[in-house]
């Protein structure tokens, strides 16, 4: 290994790890107090990424145990990207073990639910989709239409309220609502359409459909899946609706290309 | 059940709404100007901003002793657990 | 108003920060350009489409925290790509990044970290600099860094560093002058000889800021106004150097918009004055 490269991987495990330090100076000061400001950056922009990402958590926990919690994230799960909005991302997973956070069960499932929101901010803009195209499409090939969902959209699935408690959260509710946690389980879908991330409960049969066609099944597929189960799911309401709402925003069909 | 039935109804729609594209647009667009500044009661506010991002060092002090809080105080004593007593943890 | 142009005009702009987006689109200060942090607006989504409103207005400087140009390791094409698409969007006037490394191969430091300025780093930053010149089509300016230390393996000071890199890969040159204060209180480095190894003709932007102090070192946290010293050295560099686009840099405890534009206003004064101060 190159020589200056230990320096660096050196600096870098005096900074997270509290390492010594020896390749250092620091003319003016202890060198302990240069790793100190480094280590308060390194912790404090870490720190500032996950309360970017989990506004919601961050509120039902209250910013004592949110740094507490963040701080202990940080020394489990390093940073792996040198953009800050990659951060966060297993914060679910930390606290389904994490021994302060056992009396919130709900809270793993809201951290998931709110990475999903995050990814939905930074997503992939999207064309709209060909509508005259696509209401153009012969009958004989309808049934073999694949949707493609927006690069936005996440369904996430939870045995508890979920997005009653994000919503009561959102900027502008009113702080004195109660939710009852036995109110039962609620699936979330996450989207953004003009620049705003929206998420709404879906019904059962609604989520069996949008998890059909995100695993790629054709359209006839996974409306037959679900007819199956539920009879009177009503394919013409929520194919308009998805449409509008940006939720479908693309098809795959050799119609397209000709 | 009617394979054909139901998609002859669910494409009917689709070009119904395929006649109905160009006004729609005009109004998307003037939803995305009117977004400015705007929080609508249960979607977060479509200016607000994830700016994770400064090349500036920390202002304050991340790494005091941790002064442990071990129990959550915020908002999550409005949320009752239904089978045990509510709000047990905030 | 006059079409945002495709290159940072001479003249003072501002760090734009999120909280004044909305004041600067509805106002229109007469500003020269503005800089934002680059992976702030990677992807899509509000903050880019904001920053497309705002370019349609000023020239856009996307200014780079992530790119970890020294780090020991290969680039992350990742972020370069993400990069890549971010300038296409936005057609800014110039791009930059930092003289720093973040990775070191197992973990991330989310920060602008120094290194040992030697003959091998040197041509190890220069390969970086040279695929993301390739890669964005175009050139990209390095900016010096403040430390909080320095090493005893350098064989270089960062000035003779960047002079090199320079001249080697064709980059241009951001010069921050708050951090070169910095390291001169901090270091010991010697403002004068900084400026003086530093090829003019490749210096292509600067940089003012405030910091603050803790424990009797300088910490840059952008979090107050640029100071005297700052501004005499500043001054140094307008004679030395030449005028270049100036920004005024505030990221911490963020004041309301006219301060900032008030401290631009005395860095373009500082410009159109240039020559009264040569005596």
């Amino acid at each position: 290994m190159t020589a200056w490269f230990e320096d660096v991987l050196e600096f870098g495990n005096a900074i997270r790890n509290n390492d010594a330090m020896s390749g250092g100076i620091g003319p003016n000061y202890p060198i302990g107090t240069a790793l100190e400001i480094y280590r308060n950056n390194y912790r404090g922009n870490l720190q500032g990424a996950l309360g970017l990402a989990y506004p919601v958590i961050r509120q039902l926990v209250g910013d004592e145990f949110f740094r507490m919690m963040a701080i202990m994230h940080i020394e489990s799960r390093p940073s792996k990207s040198g953009n800050l909005h990659d951060y966060g991302a297993e914060l679910s997973k930390f606290l389904a073990s994490f021994p302060n956070a056992q009396e919130l069960p709900y809270l793993p499932e809201i951290a998931k639910l709110e990475w999903a929101c995050h990814m939905a901010y930074f997503a992939a803009d999207i064309e709209p989709i060909d509508i005259v195209l696509l209401a153009s499409i012969a009958p004989e090939n309808q049934d073999r239409l694949r949707f493609l969902l927006n690069p936005a959209c996440r369904i996430v699935r939870s045995s508890f309220p979920i997005v009653d408690i994000w919503q009561a959260h959102q900027p502008g509710m009113p702080e004195d609502f109660l939710i009852d946690l036995d109110s039962g389980p609620q699936i979330a879908l996450v989207n953004r359409r003009n620049d705003v991330v929206r998420v709404e409960a879906l019904s059962l049969p609604e989520s069996a459909w949008l998890e059909e066609i995100e695993s790629g099944a054709t359209l006839w597929d996974a409306t037959a899946v679900v007819l199956e189960n539920h009879p009177d799911f009503d394919l013409e309401s929520h194919l308009v609706n998805w449409i509008e709402q940006e939720i479908l925003v693309d098809f795959d069909h050799e119609a397209k290309e000709n | 059940m009617d394979r054909r039935h139901v998609l002859t109804a669910a494409f009917g729609s689709l070009l119904a709404m395929s006649l109905m594209s160009g006004n729609a647009n005009a109004a998307d667009k003037m939803n995305m100007e009117k977004c400015w500044g705007i929080a609508k009661a249960g979607h977060n506010d479509c200016s607000s901003n994830k700016s994770a991002h400064s090349c500036a060092g920390q202002a304050t002090k991340n790494n005091d002793p941790m002064d442990f809080v071990a129990v959550p105080k915020g908002t999550c004593n409005k949320i009752a657990h239904g089978s045990l007593e509510p709000g047990k943890a905030g | 108003m006059q079409p945002a142009s495709h290159f940072l005009p001479v003249r003072a702009g501002i760090g734009l920060r999120a909280q004044h987006y909305e004041q600067v689109l509805e106002m229109l200060p007469p500003l020269g350009w503005v800089e934002v942090h680059s992976e702030n607006f990677f992807e899509g989504g509000a903050a880019l489409h904001t920053l497309i409103k705002v370019r349609e207005n000023y020239p856009v400087s996307l200014h780079g925290v992530g790119m970890g140009l020294a780090s020991p390791g290969p680039i992350d094409h990742q972020h370069l790509s993400a990069l890549k698409r971010l300038c296409d969007r936005v057609q800014p006037a110039a791009v930059s990044e930092h003289l720093c490394w973040n990775s070191t191969g197992e973990f991330v430091v989310n920060d602008l970290l120094p290194f040992p300025y030697t003959r091998a780093s040197l041509s190890h930053v220069s390969v970086r600099v040279e695929q993301v010149q390739e890669k964005i089509g175009r050139r990209l300016l390095i900016e010096n860094l403040s430390s909080y230390l320095s090493f005893a393996r350098s064989e270089m000071s960062e000035g003779e560093f960047l002079a090199e890199l320079a001249k080697s890969t064709g980059c241009g040159i951001l010069f921050d002058v708050n951090n070169l204060y910095v390291n001169s209180k901090n270091l010991g480095v010697d403002p004068e000889s900084f400026i003086r190894a530093l090829p003019s003709n490749a210096v292509m932007e600067y940089h003012l800021a405030g910091h603050s102090v803790r424990d009797g070192c300088l910490v840059d946290t952008h979090s107050d106004r640029v100071c005297n010293e700052v501004w005499d050295l500043y001054r140094l560099a307008l004679q030395q150097v030449g005028n270049r686009p100036t920004l005024i840099e505030w990221d911490n405890d963020t004041p309301d918009l006219s301060v900032l534009l008030e401290e631009a206003g005395i860095a373009q004064s500082h410009m159109e004055h240039r020559h009264d101060s040569m005596v």
